[in-house]
């Protein structure tokens, strides 16, 4: 579904030039679950931005699906994202501002096509068992429940990509093992999903293991 | 793949985050929107004046081929005199000579005693032809105007005329007394919109009648104006060329010394308010209240952005979510736009509610007539809303601009967000702000002490408690208020004293200098405090000469005439009428130069002729009250006037009061400065203030890191403020070359004037660091007094 071919991402400061990646070439089947580990600074994030749409690599191919789309517009590349790829972060990033149900409903507002009913996110809600919540503001929940309510922002526009950045990074155990099990329920029904983590243990519910080092690819554990 | 949300839950949506990032910063955004209601209420109300002068007569059906006639008459070395006014028998010259004219009117105002059941009341009213209602048609409630004046005895009033008189408008057919001739009501119109026209009376009489002077010839022979001419033009038709008509059918009536200087002129009806002779100094006033209204808006706006821009920080994350779920960055800054609109759309209905409030006082301070009238006039109410989303637009641009251009990768990162520092553009405006303020401070300062110094040190003359009644001189009138025990002494004067003095054109060797001539008796220099520095004026008969053999002059006659010195001028004989006139007169005393005339222009050569005024012509009584019991003293004059045998009511001034009006203009700029520097200073301190609320957040690791590495409280509060007042110090680059230049140019149309004080610079420049370290201050101090380890836990 994914293929990265010597993906390069550079940032430049007034003097340094850091190589987030270095030539970087991946790919990654529909459906599958695969996390992405190494030490801090290795370029893991940048990966998932440039999966992600958020960022553009300075050199290589991005094929999506078949098609390129490092050459896209930043309005086709929105619209890419809007569509077909959803994010869980480790912080959450969920609207201080807004309810629970809001936040999920900000996942289906940039969508074009046929109108989807409210329904919509009772039922994502419900899959992450948050229906009680839907009225509440994300500060009022703990930790493990807005994640659960990312999730569910997630999942509320079916994509067909599911990047994760260190989801469990600010959770305890048992919320963050929760949380996994929701992303395993996710790639079991066919959406793929790339995962970022620290945690052996969580990317052992990966079905496959890539190291990264340095802005490269330096390992693969298929599991 | 699911698709996306429907119209209006997206309406629903946007609004509700809207909604509830407003409540989560209800401080600072209240501060936003009262600024901005603020500085929109200030605009609106000076282009709600600005729009009577702009508009004017702008009722009148085809007022734009509609002209008054006036009057000019040029006089060498100084300003045209205009009027008004032109002679009666210009209307059927026209008529009978020039095609191009569709119509033309003729109105005269009186002050008559109108009677209706042995009720007897005073009241303004014109003297018209019927004709006047088919150059200005105005809107009829009842009757025909027209035809209602074609009858000697017709009378037309406006509505509220007629409900004022009898109570109700439907009284057509009532009979009223106009000064002894009993006239008949045939027509009422509706009311003239109050100071958006030069008809500011609202009885027409019918100009047939005996009484109204209209007759075939000049009021007393030979040639003067008396009337108003109002005229429309055909469709197309050019005035440049009526007036060209015009010119040699006036002069024929004229005899021939009076050719030369007078001339007539045509100025279309909607243009009348701002015409610089027949309204001094409105074209100027609109000006000065137009760039402050604009510098009250750009204050408001400039706040209003920097506040959205600081404020945005808080929403960094909502933007980087909106982006990974797909918004681009056109659909997030329509987003920040449209909220801009909406914010400047709920300060415009606040504004509106202070105009409500505030307007008939801004109309009572500088004296105008402005109305709100939004309810009767849709074409207003549209201009507001698409006005308001216009600058809503403008505000919302750069806060939009800068949030949509932000990275959403770097936006949803935990740390990558770096505190940035206060933005250039931010800075410029609130330099801008600054400047505006200073500069506006600098003007005010300026302005009033240019009216006190022409109130006092430039009168050179002493008119504390001296009484100007209009008359030429009644003798027994004058004997009477002298024995009063409230007056020290009375004198007589032309009206040339007080406004628009004769003038003779007098040949000094090659040159014709233009000189005032002031018949004056003698004892009225004592009571203006004026005392000779050459000569004497024990010499002149007390009561004035007959001819004139001997006269006072000022001392620029001194200089202009070429007389050496003061004292070398005494005895000397010199000519007092124009070229062919053998008028001459020997200078008995030299006066200091003094004027009861605007500063705005130069002292000129004048000559006193010790002389008493014709009765039958216009003067002035001068009376000088001891300054005690001057309630009684005044009653008692108006006693001793009506038994003296006065028929017209007494018209009397204090000449206090006459420099008051003179200065009126300088007292309306003062207002106008005055009130909306207090606005500006108002609408800047609250940004500050806003701004020192909206950026210490922003700061507050940096200060944590300060504190922990050994900062004080003070180097950190000192830090902070420094940082504050730098745009406000760069104001001054900006603020001082402007003013500077302005206010001199200002000045300069002061013929006397004061000088332009460098200290009022670094002091209105004081006043704004003040207001500044004043607003941001509080805030600045609760941010540095916080412990380390509380800023750095913040991020």
């Amino acid at each position: 579904m994914l293929t990265l071919s010597e993906i390069t991402k550079s940032y430049r400061t007034s003097e340094v030039e850091t190589r987030a990646l270095d030539a970087v070439s991946l790919e990654v089947g529909e459906g599958e679950f695969l996390a992405i580990m190494g030490p801090s600074g290795c370029g893991k994030s940048t990966l998932l931005n440039v999966l992600g749409l958020l960022d553009r690599p300075n050199a290589g191919s991005y094929r999506m699906a078949g098609s390129e789309v490092t050459g896209l517009s930043a309005a086709r590349l929105a619209r890419l994202r809007g569509e077909h790829i959803a994010f869980v972060f480790q912080n959450f990033n969920l609207i201080d501002d807004l309810t629970v149900a809001e936040n999920v409903e900000v996942s289906l507002l940039y969508r074009q096509g046929p109108a989807t009913t409210s329904n919509r996110v009772r039922a994502v809600l419900d899959q992450v068992g948050m229906t009680h919540r839907a009225g509440h503001r994300p500060q009022q929940l703990s930790g493990g429940q807005q994640q659960r309510v990312a999730i569910a922002r997630a999942l509320a526009g079916n994509p067909s990509l599911i990047l994760a950045d260190e989801p469990t990074g600010n959770l305890d155990s048992a919320n963050g093992e929760q949380v996994i099990e929701l992303l395993q329920q996710v790639a079991a029904a066919g959406t793929t999903v790339v995962m970022v983590t620290h945690s052996h243990r969580d990317a052992a519910a990966a079905q496959r293991i890539v190291e990264m080092l340095d802005g490269r690819i330096v390992g693969e554990t298929q599991l | 793949m699911s698709g996306g949300i429907g119209g209006w839950a997206k309406v629903r949506h946007f609004a509700t985050a809207y909604a509830r990032n407003l409540q989560a910063t209800r401080l600072l955004s209240a501060i936003a929107v009262a600024g901005l209601a603020v500085g929109l209420a200030g605009a609106l109300m000076l282009a709600l004046v600005a729009r009577n002068a702009l508009r004017f007569n702008g009722f009148v059906p085809d007022h734009e081929r509609t002209y008054l006639g006036v009057s000019i008459l040029n006089r060498p070395g100084m300003t045209p005199l205009v009027h008004d006014l032109t002679n009666n028998r210009m209307a059927a010259l026209i008529q009978a000579n020039i095609p191009d004219v569709e119509a033309v009117g003729r109105l005269s105002e009186a002050e008559v005693a109108l009677r209706r059941n042995s009720e007897t009341v005073q009241a303004n009213i014109y003297w018209a032809d019927p004709e006047i209602f088919d150059v200005l048609r105005l809107p009829v409630i009842t009757g025909r105007p027209k035809t209602a004046l074609s009858n000697p005895d017709g009378l037309v009033m406006t509505r509220s005329e007629a409900i004022r008189l009898f109570g109700r408008a439907d009284v057509l057919g009532t009979v009223i007394d106009v000064d002894g001739t009993p006239m008949v009501l045939r027509a009422v119109i509706a009311d003239l919109p109050p100071g958006k026209s030069d008809l500011d009376r609202g009885i027409f009489a019918s100009g047939r009648s005996v009484k109204a002077g209209f007759g075939p010839t000049d009021p007393g022979g030979g040639f003067s104006i008396s009337v108003r001419t109002y005229l429309r033009l055909r469709p197309g038709a050019s005035p440049a060329a009526v007036e060209r008509r015009l010119g040699p059918l006036i002069d024929a009536l004229k005899p021939a010394f009076m050719r030369g200087p007078g001339t007539t002129r045509l100025v279309a009806i909607d243009g009348l308010a701002l015409h610089p002779g027949l309204y001094p100094g409105a074209r100027e006033r609109l000006e000065v209240g137009s760039l402050v209204a604009a510098f009250i808006l750009f204050i408001a706006i400039a706040n209003y952005v920097n506040l959205s821009t600081a404020l945005s920080a808080r929403r960094w994350r909502e933007i980087g979510v909106r982006a990974a779920c797909g918004a681009t960055s056109g659909q997030i800054a329509r987003q920040f736009l449209a909220e801009a609109v909406v914010t400047v759309l709920i300060a415009l209905l606040l504004g509106a509610a202070l105009i409500e409030l505030a307007l008939p006082s801004l109309n009572a301070l500088f004296e105008t007539q402005a109305v709100f009238d939004y309810r009767t006039n849709p074409v207003l109410l549209l201009w507001l809303a698409g006005g308001g989303v216009v600058l809503g637009l403008v505000a919302g641009a750069y806060p939009a601009f800068i949030l949509s251009s932000l990275s959403p990768a770097g936006l949803l990162r935990d740390r990558g967000v770096a505190p940035r520092g206060r933005s250039p553009v931010a800075d410029l405006l609130v330099a801008v702000q600054f400047a505006i303020l200073i500069g506006l401070m600098i003007a005010l300062a300026v302005v009033y002490q240019q009216r006190r110094f022409a109130m006092t040190e430039a009168l050179r003359l002493n008119v504390d408690q001296l009484l100007a009644v209009e008359a030429p001189c009644p003798v027994a009138f004058r004997q009477e208020v002298a024995k009063l025990p409230g007056v020290r002494g009375t004198s007589c004067s032309g009206p040339g004293l007080l406004r628009n003095p004769s003038f003779s054109f007098i040949q000094i060797g090659t040159e014709q200098i233009t000189t005032d001539v002031i018949p004056l008796l003698p004892s009225s220099f004592g009571l203006l405090g004026i005392a000779p520095i050459a000569g004497s004026l024990s010499v002149l008969p007390p009561e004035g000469e007959e001819g004139t053999q001997r006269i006072v002059i000022n001392q620029t006659t001194v200089r202009r005439f070429g007389l050496g010195n003061a004292n070398a001028a005494i005895g000397k004989l010199v000519p007092t009428g124009p070229p062919g006139f053998e008028m001459r007169a020997r200078i008995v005393a030299v006066v200091p130069d003094f004027s009861l005339l605007s500063v705005e222009t130069m002292i000129k050569p004048t000559i006193y002729l010790d002389q008493r005024v014709d009765p039958g012509s216009a003067g002035l009584v001068l009376i000088k009250l001891a300054g005690h019991d001057i309630p009684e003293t005044l009653a008692a004059i108006d006693r001793i006037w009506r038994q003296t045998g006065q028929h017209q009511p007494i018209q009397r001034k204090f000449l206090s009061d006459h420099v008051e009006e003179l200065y009126r203009d300088l007292e309306r700029n003062t207002r106008i400065f005055a009130l909306f520097s207090g606005v500006a200073a108002l609408l800047s301190a609250t940004g500050i203030a806003g701004m020192a609320i909206a950026t210490a957040d922003r700061r507050t690791k940096e200060i944590g890191i300060r504190k922990a590495l050994g900062a004080r409280t003070e180097q950190v509060l000192a830090l902070l403020l420094a940082r504050m007042s730098r745009p406000v110090l760069w104001a001054n680059l900006i603020a001082w070359p402007c003013a500077w230049w302005m206010m001199r140019n200002w000045l300069n149309g002061f013929a006397y004037r004061v000088p332009l004080h460098l200290w009022l610079f670094p002091a209105a420049a004081f006043v704004a660091l003040a207001i500044t370290l004043g607003s941001a201050g509080l805030q600045a101090l609760n941010v540095a007094r916080r412990r380390p380890i509380e800023a750095l836990r913040y991020e």
